[in-house]
């Protein structure tokens, strides 16, 4: 039979029809690939330079004597200056001619296959291993990993130094430091990448399968389909990934855990690879040997399968590469933005106040919740490096592959390339062909069970995704949800808790209103220190502060000295004025003096149990004074009656006891964080809420308030339950962190006021009425900004200090909506203002380092 | 050439009235589905059908009434008035501004880049580039931005207390402001650019004319600068105008990151669900007139820089012309 069909080409040969004779040669070498005759014959029936090549190097291969056969090739690639595909010669030349073929005759072609610069393909190397070390960590990081990455450290103590998260990288036992709940990143990085991976390998896999095929049929479609596809490809390929990643996201939502990571992700990412594979198949189709399998009548989808999709296997493995750190690369941005797999596991941290949390870590969640404040880029830093060390090995990776592809590079052959080389002629010759063969008879069948495994295998993934995604959200926020506040705020708030009772002052220029303003330092005064702000007299006429070196100063309102008086021990906090004129102080060895208002010390207690004073005291309404004592461990709330002799004292629960104890209008309590005493009997109430209270403060319109989360409640006592009488609500996906405000108050006209700050950012003031509205919202440029005063036409004054550099005071009257300040004052490197009062439109306030200081808003 | 040009004129408009009313449609539907799913997330009134209420946003574009009231997150607050009209102004003036910025920039310094990377005796690109743009093609643009944040925040540490970093590391302003987002964005189109010059160009250099043009005793220089860069200008065009889509995503991101109030974070808070303690969420999440709108702008965008592009192309590349006029006359017998 062979002899007929090589005869009847010859005939063909003979009379000239080129065409004739290369389809019968075609089919007839399809059946025996291994008869050199056929070959020899089907070099002349083709005119193509690369097709002549193959067929010589056919017979080269199956007789390596065939000295005829040998030169032409050398003719021939000597001609074409390697413009051929050299990589099929490298491929089919060593296999057999080894041991046969002489040696003087391969020196030959050795030299004529010499390569100039045979380079290492370093992309592929680098880029493999590290491909490789990522997937190592995806299978093995877990178990690498040496802390638990959901256990928090709200403080550790190393030495005799104690540290709050977030903790500095190389902080023994957290080498790369933590984030701000203190879990360790380094095992949280290791715990991370194999969700990641996981998710991304899928996106990808799905990414290819949808690009090739309408890749495939962009290629192989004629005329109105294929530029109907092309259109498609165009649109996809106008639209970042990202948008169309965020859109689909934000619609199925995170819930879904990871398919709706795969949906957004897949829904126009195909396009890289269908463009590619699409030019691939237009270069493949306009080769001669789709033109012989249709002219002997093959079908569409036998050529696809056959031919294109087998020319197209080779570039998966490289766009495999390429859409894992694209699809990688997206995924970054999204868990940037605050998408990421498992998003929802939304931890009430109080009534109002989520905190999107762990589930386990994953790169986009860590990303996500990395971004706190501008002062500790460092998780993000460690987080993005991660993603992009990933990514230039992927990366890598898919440039070596395509450099391995690529046969107009000349290369070196290493034992990885001839390896795949014989892996892929041997998967060719008992994989692909025979299958081929297979799902032309069976197509159908094969097809349907296609289906059913992919059906299985999304199962099998979407089980395991549901598994992972239902790991229980622990709730580990109650105790952490008030150290994990900036720790310097606290100091600032204990100065600045109770300004709200300077907040009287003649109504000045309205914010609306163009006032020209020249504020200036009026006058200064040197102490050591203040721990404390300033406290004005009934008549507004004397001032008082007491300094850290334990001196009680009054002074008039233009810095003249009045008199002095000694106290035990240094003083603390700010001092408490009652309406006779009669002043309180705390000191240091957790007395309480009341000194005339001619600086006569009246008398001094002593609490009994306890060694320190805290805060400085405050004046309940019928006389009572409260301040906090004890250690940095232990705190207690101590009432004293207006005689001088101790009442009550209680410990206090509160995590943080650095603040006055601010007594309630009414005289029956006494508030401390979210502790409530009975002003009475100085038991520390327990009282039912719906809601984590934060604070409960008392306002000036003699009402009792609470702050829950972001958001002001005025509530009374029903028994031990808690009734809310009215909210004052607001939009606060501003505030885009885990912060409560620093400080919080309502004013006479019952306007709730909150400050939020930050050592880096910004201060931000904001007003909420009890109707919910938002009166005004103004930023302040610096840090630690505490409210001084405020004025009833919603404007106030603040003061903090530069970013970063809390040393650095400076002070400003907000208006009642915008960023810039009406007048701003810089005092220089006077240290962080504790405290101020407004009188007469001037501003007083002391510093830490000593400095009262007073400035007149109009005065030069 | 003008038919061409007539042709993208119809087509423009044809285009973005669809982007806008799928905007639309997308931010109709969607909004309650997932006001459903959302804890503490309301709606604050009944939507109508999605036809009616769409009609009434058009009424307000077509109307060019912006005066309708925006309750809008703190960061895109200004002094003025918060209408619709003036945010979206003030947003996409402060978007094209760095958007512009930054592409020209990267477009100068990639093409320089390019031209440097080419070599001419051992035709090819240098090392040195490919070197460059991959570790710059790894990079997310935020996480330069970071990078940058972090080197600022670490020399503000180190040195004496009372500096302030050089540059702020956040907000909004045309002065010191604008150099770290600018910086963020340059790094991906600025090596792309130079990859794909560099890559044109050698490939330029390589044909038979350079050779023919060498041995008449024209420098390197002339050949490449008068002969050579006039032929792969059209496809570098074409690649700048790819650059401003990759920037377009890349912006929503770096807004994001340094509070720059432009359309992308305009675009962000419509997409981007309650962020870590809010209550409600952004009052803008899904916000349809919001979302269709900006959609609308971002199309605009590259609506028109494509069109630029693609006559640009036609006045530098002769032959994209007369395939043009060809194709057209075909299709006509």
């Amino acid at each position: 039979m062979s002899d007929q069909a090589i005869q009847q080409a010859i005939i063909a040969l003979e009379m000239k029809d080129k065409a004739q004779a290369r389809a019968i040669l075609v089919t007839f070498l399809r059946q025996n690939p291994k008869n050199t005759q056929g070959w020899r014959l089907l070099e002349r029936c083709v005119e193509r330079k690369e097709d002549i090549v193959y067929c010589l190097e056919r017979v080269v291969h199956l007789d390596p004597n065939d000295q005829e056969a040998r030169q032409a090739l050398g003719r021939l690639i000597e001609r074409g200056q390697r413009s051929v595909s050299l990589g099929t010669q490298f491929r089919e030349r060593p296999i057999s001619s080894a041991q046969s073929s002489p040696k003087p005759e391969r020196n030959v072609t050795a030299d004529q296959f010499k390569v100039p610069h045979p380079h290492r393909n370093w992309a592929l190397i680098i880029g493999g291993l590290l491909v490789l070390l990522v997937i190592f960590l995806a299978i093995a990081g877990s178990s690498l990993a040496p802390n638990d990455p959901l256990e928090e450290n709200i403080i550790i103590k190393i030495g005799d130094k104690w540290f709050i998260p977030p903790f500095d990288f190389f902080t023994p036992g957290f080498p790369l430091g933590s984030d701000n709940y203190g879990r360790d990143l380094y095992s949280r990085l290791l715990w991370a990448i194999r969700p990641t991976m996981v998710m991304v390998s899928i996106v990808a896999a799905l990414r290819m399968v949808i690009g090739i095929v309408i890749g495939l049929l962009a290629g192989w479609l004629t005329q109105r389909a294929a530029r109907m596809l092309d259109s498609v490809i165009e649109i996809a390929l106008a639209i970042p990934v990202l948008l169309v990643a965020l859109g689909a996201i934000a619609l199925v939502g995170v819930e879904l855990g990871i398919w709706a990571f795969v949906i957004g992700l897949s829904l126009t990412g195909w396009v890289d690879t269908a463009q590619q594979v699409r030019e691939q198949t237009r270069i493949v189709k306009s080769q001669s040997f789709i033109e012989a399998a249709q002219s002997l009548g093959a079908s569409s989808r036998q050529i696809l399968i056959h031919h294109v999709l087998k020319q197209i296997t080779p570039m998966i493995a490289m766009l495999f590469a390429f859409e894992i750190s694209s699809t990688l690369m997206t995924t970054a941005g999204l868990g940037f933005l605050g998408y990421y797999i498992g998003g929802d596991v939304w931890v009430e941290v109080s009534d109002f106040v989520y905190r999107r949390t762990s589930g386990m870590p994953e790169l986009g969640q860590m990303l996500a919740t990395s971004w706190v404040t501008l002062t500790q880029p460092w998780t993000m830093v460690v987080v993005g490096t991660t993603i992009f060390i990933a990514v230039l090995g992927f990366n890598l990776l898919g440039e070596g592959l395509r450099l391995n592809l690529n046969f107009m590079v000349v290369r070196r052959r290493g034992l990885v390339t001839q390896l795949s080389e014989r892996g892929g002629f041997w998967l060719d010759q008992h994989v692909w062909h025979p299958l081929s063969t297979y799902l032309d008879h069976k197509a159908v069948r094969v097809g349907l069970s296609g289906v059913l495994m992919l059906a299985l295998f999304g199962g099998g993934i979407f089980i395991l995704s549901r598994r992972l995604d239902l790991l229980p959200p622990t709730n580990r926020l109650d105790s952490t949800t008030s150290s994990t506040g900036i720790p310097t705020l606290i100091q600032a708030l204990s100065a600045s808790e109770y300004t709200e009772s300077t907040e009287s002052g003649p109504v000045t220029g309205n914010a609306d209103q163009t006032v020209d303003y020249h504020p200036s330092v009026v006058w200064e005064f040197e102490a050591a220190g203040f721990d404390g702000g300033p406290a004005s007299s009934p008549g507004k006429d004397r001032l008082y502060a007491v300094s850290t070196e334990g001196l009680l100063d009054c002074f008039d309102l233009n810095g003249k000295l009045v008199w002095s008086a000694d106290l035990v021990a240094g003083g603390v906090g700010t001092p408490a004025v009652n309406s006779a004129g009669d002043i309180f102080v705390a000191d240091d060895q957790s007395g309480l003096n009341r000194f005339t208002s001619q600086g006569e010390l009246a008398w001094r207690f002593e609490s009994s149990d306890t060694s320190h004073s805290l805060s400085g005291p405050t004046i309940g309404p019928n006389g009572v004074l409260y301040y906090t004592v004890g250690t940095y461990a232990r705190g207690y709330v101590q009432a004293v009656s207006p005689e001088g002799k101790g009442i009550w004292i209680t410990p206090v629960n509160a995590s943080s006891f650095f603040q006055a104890p601010l007594p309630s209008p009414d005289g029956q309590y006494v508030f401390l964080k979210d502790d409530v005493f009975s002003a009475r009997s100085g038991e520390l109430l327990e009282i039912e809420s719906d809601f984590k209270v934060l604070r409960y403060f008392p306002g000036q319109d003699t009402q009792n308030y609470m702050l829950v989360g972001n958001n002001v409640f005025q509530w009374q006592l029903d028994g031990h339950k808690v009734e809310i009488l009215d909210k004052a609500e607001w939009d606060t996906s501003e505030i885009s962190e885990v912060v409560a405000p620093v400080q919080v108050g309502v004013t006479a006209d019952s306007v709730a006021w909150m400050v939020y700050s930050s050592p880096g950012g910004s201060s931000k003031l904001v007003w909420v009425s009890l109707a919910d509205q938002v009166i005004g919202e103004s930023n302040y440029n610096s840090s630690a900004g505490q409210a001084i005063a405020l004025r009833p036409d919603f404007t106030a004054l603040m003061c903090g200090g530069l970013s970063f550099n809390p040393e650095y005071a400076k002070c400003a009257l907000l208006p009642t909506n915008g960023n810039e300040p009406l007048w701003e004052i810089d005092l220089g490197q006077s240290g962080r203002v504790q405290g101020g009062v407004w009188l007469d439109d001037k501003l007083y306030v002391t510093t830490s380092r000593g400095k009262l200081i007073g400035i007149a808003e109009n005065g030069w | 050439m003008l038919r061409f040009i007539f042709r993208r004129l119809v087509f423009i408009p044809l285009l973005l009235i669809i982007v806008n009313f799928l905007g639309f449609a997308y931010a109709h539907y969607a909004r309650p589905i997932r006001a459903e799913r959302t804890p503490y997330s309301r709606l604050d009134k009944e939507v109508g059908p999605l036809l009616t209420e769409y009609q009434a946003y058009l009424n307000t574009i077509l109307n060019l009434d912006f005066n309708m009231e925006l309750a809008t997150p703190g960061s895109l607050r200004s002094n003025t008035p918060n209408t619709f009209g003036e945010i979206l102004k003030n947003a996409t003036i402060a978007s094209l501004g760095l958007l512009l910025l930054t592409l020209l920039l990267s477009t100068l310094l990639g093409f320089f880049l390019g031209l440097k990377a080419v070599r001419n005796e051992t035709q090819g690109v240098a090392r040195w580039l490919s070197l460059i743009s991959t570790a710059g093609l790894a990079m997310p643009s935020f996480y330069i931005g970071s990078l940058l944040i972090f080197v600022s925040v670490y020399y503000v540490i180190q040195s004496s207390p009372g500096t302030d970093p050089p540059f702020p590391l956040d907000g909004f302003g045309w002065d010191k402001h604008l150099v770290l987002p600018v910086l963020a964005l340059m790094a991906r189109p600025t090596v792309q650019l130079a990859q794909v010059t560099a890559g044109l160009l050698s490939e330029e250099l390589r044909k038979q004319y350079v050779i023919a043009a060498r041995s008449l005793g024209y420098t390197w220089r002339s050949i490449r600068n008068t002969y050579a860069l006039r032929n792969v200008i059209a496809p570098v065009i074409v690649t700048i105008a790819g650059l401003i889509r990759l920037l377009v995503g890349e912006q929503v991101l770096i807004e994001w990151l340094f509070r720059w109030p432009g359309l992308g974070r305009l675009l962000a808070w419509t997409l981007v669900p309650a962020q870590l303690s809010s209550t409600r969420g952004s009052p803008l999440f899904l916000n349809p007139p919001v979302m269709a709108t900006v959609l609308v702008l971002i199309a605009v965008l590259f609506l028109v820089s494509d069109f630029i592009a693609a006559i640009l192309v036609r006045i530098f590349d002769p032959r994209l012309r007369t395939t043009e006029t060809e194709t057209s006359l075909g299709s006509e017998r």
